[in-house]
């Protein structure tokens, strides 16, 4: 195990480095955004459909960046930064979801609703 | 397993050598690190979100008036571009192309030293016209988020810069080899979040 | 940009100038000058003794993860002492000022400390006692138990390690300094908004704990990091996840919550920041901010860090109980998975710190739910160590009594929390001595598992046992005061009694204001013999040596090297083979401490360039404090051209060869049980000066004469399983 020192590039994440991977993942997350840029410059859809657009877009070009730019994927010497990775997940979504849950309803009960979007 | 067994099979000492990979245990460890900070950005999502209301803004400027989805697109080409030529970097790192490395290390810095003229030049341009932070908690939110993000890049743009001069003085020593691989780590992590903010700040900001 | 302030400001000092020196007030003269005089006191000591080069070399630049432990719980038990004075002191000012016919004194209406300073006292005891005093000293026990609970040589980056402790010692020393220039907080621990809002303190106070809470948030942040690499990379061959000892699964379940939750601290503290100096508008009451969201954020991390703080106390309670009760440890697997089950809860109940903020009932309900449900994995380990306990062959040491008042104190602190957690209770008790009562059931829970625990490892890392009876006294004490103090509080509570009032109303409070003032006496008494204990164990440290297994029934991996625990903790590194992995040798008697084979072993090199960081640390909260900005300038460049010079430095390890650790630990030619008495290897060698002359003799020389005769092995005596 000690030839990662004398040998520091036959350690399996240099191994494991892929530029197929960054070039799809490139090319992917320009194409997504790019389509989400346009339609939205455009105005091409009801702002609801467009928000939903946009969101679609970003997830999967997040996902784009996050399976091909970061290589999170199930490969041995991947394994934990990928497991790592989804146990933030949930607290993504708790610290900004539940968040916006309370003040949606702290603002309309206190808040002047006419003030509201 | 009965002990007599486990003796015979393992010995009560590690009879070979055991070191620890001291490259993947920084990457690691760097990584969590990067996970932490995405717990920054987080809260910083939230607080546009919180503060991302009409009301928010105080009467003052909001939405299309602040944010130029199309230099956002530019910034957004130029650093997943930046990315790539960083990804073609560390193909050479994988195949021990010094030359390779550097060439595509500068390439890298380059656009993203673009990126962050461009954001540093669109941040000025507002604050001339009296768009700035004081103006209101929407304004604080939006900016936040966009400067913290900003002051990745530039501490990732002098990362590159130490790098590039690791790699021509030192070549591929385990330090500068765990050392490229978080700057890949850092980097690419930058564009992820970049891709939300992208997506959420710009194009779903100018929405409102 | 930067926000316009009243009063004076040049670009020299910033805000500073002499008369921010408070020596007008009586009882900040007092502090100066005892601190003054300690501080000389010890820089005399250590000149006239001459261990300024030992003190430099083998502690402030070492990167032995055991020192670094050490130097943390110094620290915490230094702030420890600073908050307990501060605890003092807010009890006797509710103790005077009791009713519109109390006397004033030193310039006071009533008691003898105005509203201000009163303030101040009870923002600088929570932010202590919370984040420099019990942290710092769970960290240190961390730092030093985890690598060796899981057979590692050092933590996964020793040098991060350092950096993490000095950015700690930062933080204390920002908050130290503000006891004599300027003033601290007046906005609790929690930072109430928006009064740390600059319209209303205009002065240095909020600045000085928000820049300490977020230098000591940053480090913890970072210390959480090393830990969970740690325990990731660095365990010892044959060790799987079901062979973790328990104290490291929550050490590991803790530092989840530490590179998460501490962040967003983090995130709140810059946001606050940019409002108080760039004038932005986050959390003011107006332009757009909403000063909820700064609540919000802090409690994101608050409620997790409760919980960061009190699992490695559940790991200490879990260790200590199956010592002495010498038997495994009941349900391991659910207590490791309840363990990170807490992790994983107290990211979904923060809201319940704000109960009464108004959110929708839907929201009050789910965040009351949550709450409850913590409950559950904590009732996991509650029942656990009672069905450890149950049949065990009790042995009540030192370490086990404090152990099972902490026991005591989460049913009383997990019962009030559970009340606490129904919202409609909670409008009533929210922000009263109630509330005070059970948080301080779980600190003291807290407190008193550092205790054990540090009473527990103490002889495995210095070699020598604390006094015990000693220890018993302070227990007893200890509970007491703890008895009489919150008891009070929660009658106070139940009597309506709203928290940090630095005048008391109602005359009908004098009497539990008064069984609390007691309460405070007998935690002296405790203290003196928590020194007593510590200063009769160095005096009779010759004859009381602790061999490797000093409590005999031990059961984790760390038992297995030597006491004090050299160096390079493990001169070859042990295979394990279960769980209890010492209780499992010593069992089979295979208990020899010395293999028969060596290799070279990789160190890291003493540095000094943490300390300097953390020095520009320091010197950057300063220069912020006071608006020093080319002071902020000098050290952000500082510590950039630090951290890049220092990753030019490839020589940052040197090795041990294995003839020479063959040598030291007693294989070819050594002496056999005396690590450091030959040594000729000069600095991270592990004897404390004041153990090196003593003898470190033979493991488990000392039968407990509390075991009873033949229950357990007495531990490795011959050099049996050597082949
Ligand atoms: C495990 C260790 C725990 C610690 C260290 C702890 C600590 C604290 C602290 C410090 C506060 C008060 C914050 C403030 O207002 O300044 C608090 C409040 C509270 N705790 Fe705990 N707690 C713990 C466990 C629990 C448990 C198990 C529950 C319930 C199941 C609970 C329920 C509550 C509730 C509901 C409040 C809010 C009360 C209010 O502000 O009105 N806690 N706790
Ligand atoms: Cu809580």
């Amino acid at each position: 195990m000690s030839s990662y020192e004398e040998e520091p590039l036959s350690h399996p994440e240099v191994r494991d480095l892929d530029v197929r991977l960054s070039v799809a993942s490139f090319v992917a997350t320009a194409a997504l955004l790019t389509f989400s840029f346009m339609v939205v410059v455009r105005d091409a859809w009801s702002i609801p459909s467009l928000s939903i657009a946009i969101a679609l877009m970003a997830g999967l070009a997040a996902a784009a960046q996050l399976i091909g730019a970061l290589q999170l994927t199930l490969a041995p010497s991947r394994r934990w930064f990928t497991a790592c990775f989804l146990l933030c997940i949930p607290l993504y979504m708790l610290t900004v979801g539940l968040t916006a849950w309370m003040f949606a309803t702290l603002y309309t009960r206190t808040m002047m609703p006419h003030l509201m979007p | 397993m009965s002990g007599q067994e486990a003796i015979r099979e393992q010995g009560l000492w590690d009879r070979k050598d055991v070191h620890h990979d001291k490259i993947g245990t920084h990457t690691l460890g760097f990584w969590l690190y990067m996970l932490s900070d995405s717990m920054v950005y987080a809260a910083l999502f939230g607080a546009s979100v919180v503060l991302g209301h009409r009301m928010n803004a105080a009467g003052g400027p909001m939405g299309a008036t602040v944010l130029h989805p199309l230099s956002a697109y530019w910034e957004t080409l130029l650093l997943l571009a930046s990315g790539l030529a960083y990804g073609l970097a560390l193909q050479g790192l994988k195949r021990g192309r010094k030359a390779l490395v550097l060439a595509w290390m500068t390439v890298a810095f380059l656009l993203g030293a673009g990126f962050a003229a461009l954001s540093v030049h669109t941040l000025l341009a507002l604050i001339a016209r009296g768009i700035t932070p004081e103006r209101s908690g929407y304004l604080s939110a939006d900016l936040a988020l966009i400067v913290y993000h900003a002051l990745h890049i530039g501490l990732g743009l002098v990362w590159f810069l130490v790098m590039m001069v690791q790699v021509a003085v030192f070549g591929f020593h385990p330090n500068v080899v765990y050392r490229l691989l978080n700057l890949k780590l850092f980097w690419f992590f930058q564009s992820f979040v970049w891709v939300l903010v992208f997506s959420f700040t710009y194009l779903r900001g100018v929405l409102i | 940009m930067f926000v316009h302030l009243q009063g004076s400001w040049n670009p020299i000092y910033g805000r500073l100038s002499l008369h921010e020196i408070p020596f007008k007030t009586q009882i900040i003269q007092g502090a100066f000058f005892f601190v003054v005089l300690t501080a000389l006191a010890v820089l005399t000591a250590i000149t006239y003794y001459k261990k300024w080069r030992y003190l430099w070399e083998e502690w402030l630049t070492s990167l032995d993860h055991k020192k670094i432990g050490v130097m943390y719980i110094v620290l915490g038990l230094v702030m420890l002492f600073r908050g307990f004075i501060d605890a003092v002191m807010i009890r006797s000012q509710q103790v005077m000022a009791i009713g519109p016919h109390s006397a004033g004194y030193l310039g006071a209406l009533h008691g003898y400390l105005p509203p201000y300073h009163f303030d101040q006292i009870y923002s600088s005891h929570g932010t202590i006692m919370i984040l420099f005093a019990i942290t710092p000293i769970l960290t240190g026990l961390m730092a030093i138990m985890v690598p060796l609970q899981i057979g590692a040589r050092d933590l996964a980056f020793p040098y991060l390690n350092a950096l993490t402790f000095y950015l700690t010692a930062a933080g204390a020393a920002l908050v130290m300094v503000s006891l004599f220039v300027g003033d601290f907080s007046h906005a609790g621990w929690v930072g109430l908004i928006p009064l740390t809002e600059l319209p209303y303190s205009p002065d240095v106070g909020t600045d000085y704990w928000m820049w300490a809470v977020q230098l000591s948030g940053i480090g913890s942040t970072l210390s959480s990091v090393n830990l969970i690499a740690t325990i990731i990379k660095m365990r010892a061959p044959g060790m799987g996840w079901n062979e973790v000892p328990i104290f490291t699964w929550t050490a590991l379940s803790t530092s989840v919550i530490g590179v998460t939750a501490f962040p967003v601290l983090s995130a709140a503290l810059f946001m606050l920041a940019a409002d108080r100096y760039l004038g932005t508008h986050f959390f003011t009451a107006s332009f757009g901010g909403d000063l909820m969201f700064y609540t919000d954020l802090f409690w994101i991390w608050g409620h997790p860090e409760v919980y960061f703080v009190v699992l490695p106390a559940f790991g200490i309670i879990s260790e200590v109980i199956p010592t002495f009760s010498e038997k495994a440890l009941f349900g391991y697997t659910s207590m490791a998975v309840a363990a990170l089950a807490i992790a994983g809860l107290s990211w979904m109940v923060w809201l319940h710190h704000f109960f009464t903020m108004g959110a929708g009932p839907g929201v009050n309900l789910f965040y009351g739910a949550a709450t409850m449900l913590v409950g559950v994995p904590t009732g996991v380990k509650a029942f656990n160590w009672a069905l450890t306990l149950y049949r065990g062959r009790l042995r009540f040491d030192a370490p086990m009594l404090w152990c099972l008042g902490a026991y005591a104190l989460l049913l009383i602190g997990g019962l009030s929390g559970i009340m606490l957690a129904m919202p409609a209770v909670d409008y009533s008790v929210h922000n009263s001595a109630f509330l005070i009562a059970h948080f301080h059931s779980f600190m003291l829970l807290i407190t008193f598992a550092a205790i054990a625990g540090y009473q527990f490892w103490f002889p495995k890392v210095f070699g020598f046992y604390l006094d015990d009876g000693a220890g018993r006294k302070a227990f007893w004490f200890f509970s007491a005061g703890t008895l009489a103090v919150f008891g009070s509080l929660y009658a106070l509570g139940f009597m309506g009694m709203t928290r940090r009032l630095d005048y008391i109303p109602f005359v009908q409070w004098r009497p539990p204001l008064i069984a609390a003032e007691v309460g405070i006496f007998f935690y002296c008494v405790a203290s003196y013999y928590l020194v007593r204990q510590l200063y009769v164990g160095l005096r009779d440290r010759k004859t009381r040596p602790a061999g490797a297994d000093p409590w005999a029934t031990t059961r984790s991996l760390e038992w297995l090297t030597w006491s004090p625990v050299p160096a390079y903790n493990y001169p070859v590194l042990p295979v394990v083979h279960g769980r209890d992995e010492w209780a499992w040798r010593r069992e089979h008697e295979y208990v020899d401490r010395v293999p028969d084979h060596y290799f070279d072993i990789v160190m890291p090199k003493n540095t000094s360039v943490p300390l300097l960081l953390g020095a520009l640390s320091f010197g950057l909260g300063f220069g912020l404090v006071w608006r020093i900005w080319w002071l902020c300038a000098v050290t952000i460049a500082g510590i950039l051209l630090v951290v890049i010079i220092r990753s030019f430095d490839n020589h940052t390890e040197h090795t041990l060869s294995a003839a020479l650790v063959a040598k030291l630990d007693g294989g070819e030619g050594g002496l056999p049980d005396a690590p450091g008495s030959v040594n000729p290897y000069p600095s991270p060698m592990p004897v404390p000066f004041f153990a090196k002359t003593g003898a470190v003799s033979r493991c488990a020389d000392r039968v407990a004469s509390t075991l009873r005769e033949g229950v357990v092995a007495p531990g490795p005596l011959g050099k049996g399983a050597r082949r």
